[in-house]
């Protein structure tokens, strides 16, 4: 994990964990608010970074295709 | 020019992968799944779907206010409803994204027609499916499409009046028409399911089911726009109304947009007509073994004294192409002498790809028309041949 690409990949799942971790507040405000849209809509986006996230752990060979 | 045409478009999509591929590690390419979202998509229209049904009233009167108050009353019913709204079209976009990819790299012909057919009668139920979908919501748009519908079967020469009877559950509309689309709904779904098996039957290895990367993907995307384009109804139908125009939705109703244009009975005809041409597509381009060359090496044959029963070739054929059964008799090579089991090529499955033949370490099996002696034997002269530059 030493090279300039690795840490530029472990900094992005860094930052998409955080988003990630802000989502799960949103989550919780939608439903504490009533606010299914909001909540749903975070639900969406939380996905999606779990998605990227997979992806950048791979390019980043912390997990391999095995 | 049509095998000009296709081999251009096949050299176009194989590029298409190669600049995925360099963004996306390999295994990830979500070219290589579109089968498998197909179905992960199917799976969140049968999930959302069940829930949306525990809410439905199938009659003339209720169906309406049912779906608003599933929308607008009951806690995240109008996700269940916007995701059963936006699953149905990337269930589309992957479905049409297979079949291309599967037309354009050529793996539609010879012994995998079965694949095709099948997939082109899911494409159908798929398609009766999505567009029963729309009428089941009973505003003006599903009585315009009725309507259509109607006006185009009743043109059928014949059959038409029986057609519209058929279609209407009786000769108006009435409580037993939405009771019929609501019948014709999930029936085409669960049909799904069973033209899925003969979809599968002849792959060893489906990829039914695409990387968790992109089942978040998918999952995450239609949750994002079933929140921030919620899926609403029209107006509500209303007996002797006449609503002239509607929301295009291109990937379930385009025969309708089309019909804006020509008579409906032809928007109807255009269908069947590519459903027809999709069914024969696997048999346009048939060519003689001469005509297909090296590509035609012959189907596999066993060598019955040389197999031991590894079952290396079985596990290896992609086709299903390969059974095992109780050998009757020993082997005669040294290795085959006491085997218990015996390869058995089932000739119509096998695709001639010479996969069993890698497969095999005891030289079991042979290509009749490239022997694997006659292949090593051209590897040796190639390799001896001097080199010109």
């Amino acid at each position: 994990m030493g090279n300039g690409r690795t840490r530029l990949y472990v900094a992005l799942i860094v930052v998409l964990s955080a988003l990630a971790a802000v989502c799960v507040g949103l989550m919780i405000y939608g439903e504490w608010s009533g606010s299914y849209l909001l909540s749903a809509g975070a639900l969406g986006v939380l996905l999606v970074l779990y998605s990227f996230i997979i992806l950048l752990f791979r390019k980043a060979e912390i997990t391999t295709g095995e | 020019m049509y095998r000009r045409l296709l081999r251009r478009i096949h050299g176009a999509t194989l590029k298409v992968d190669a600049a995925i591929n360099r963004v996306y590690p390999q295994d990830f390419n979500p070219l290589y799944y579109t089968g498998g979202l197909s179905n992960l998509f199917l799976t969140m229209l049968v999930v959302s779907g069940i829930v949306i049904w525990l809410y439905y009233e199938p009659s003339l009167v209720a169906a309406y206010p049912s779906v608003q108050f599933l929308t607008h009353e009951v806690p995240y019913g109008v996700i269940f409803r916007g995701i059963h709204r936006y699953a149905a079209d990337a269930f589309m976009v992957a479905i049409l994204l297979h079949l291309f990819r599967n037309w354009f790299t050529d793996r539609y012909r010879e012994a995998r027609d079965s694949q095709w057919l099948s997939g082109m009668v899911l494409l159908v139920f798929s398609g009766v499916a999505g567009f029963t979908g729309y009428l089941l919501v009973w505003d003006q748009r599903a009585q315009l499409l009725v309507s259509m519908t109607v006006q185009a079967l009743q043109s059928v020469p014949l059959i038409g009046g029986w057609l519209v009877v058929v279609f209407l559950g009786g000769p108006g509309v009435s409580d037993a028409t939405i009771v019929r689309f609501l019948f014709l709904h999930i029936a085409a779904a669960m049909t799904l399911y069973m033209f899925l098996w003969w979809h599968y039957i002849r792959l060893r290895h489906p990829k039914v089911w695409p990387p968790a990367l992109w089942v978040l993907f998918g999952v995450g995307v239609v949750f994002i726009l079933a929140a921030a384009i919620p899926a609403t109804s029209g107006p509500p139908a209303q007996p002797g109304a006449r609503p002239e125009g509607f929301e295009v939705a291109w990937f379930y109703l385009w025969p309708y947009v089309l019909a804006r244009w020509i008579a409906p009975i032809w928007a109807l005809a255009l269908v069947g007509a590519l459903v027809a041409y999709g069914m024969y597509i696997p048999y346009s381009l048939r060519e003689t073994p001469q005509e297909r060359g090296l590509r035609a090496p012959g189907q596999a044959v066993v060598v019955d004294e040389n197999c031991t029963g590894c079952e290396l070739c079985y596990f290896d054929c992609p086709y299903n192409a390969i059974y095992m059964v109780p050998s009757p008799y020993p082997g005669k090579s040294k290795a085959a002498a006491n085997r218990k089991l015996l390869a058995v090529v089932v000739d119509p499955r096998c695709v001639e790809c010479g996969i069993c033949i890698g497969a095999c370490p005891f030289e079991a099996l042979e290509l009749p028309r490239l022997l694997e002696k006659d292949v090593q034997q051209q590897i040796r002269a190639a390799a001896a041949a001097p080199v010109t530059t």
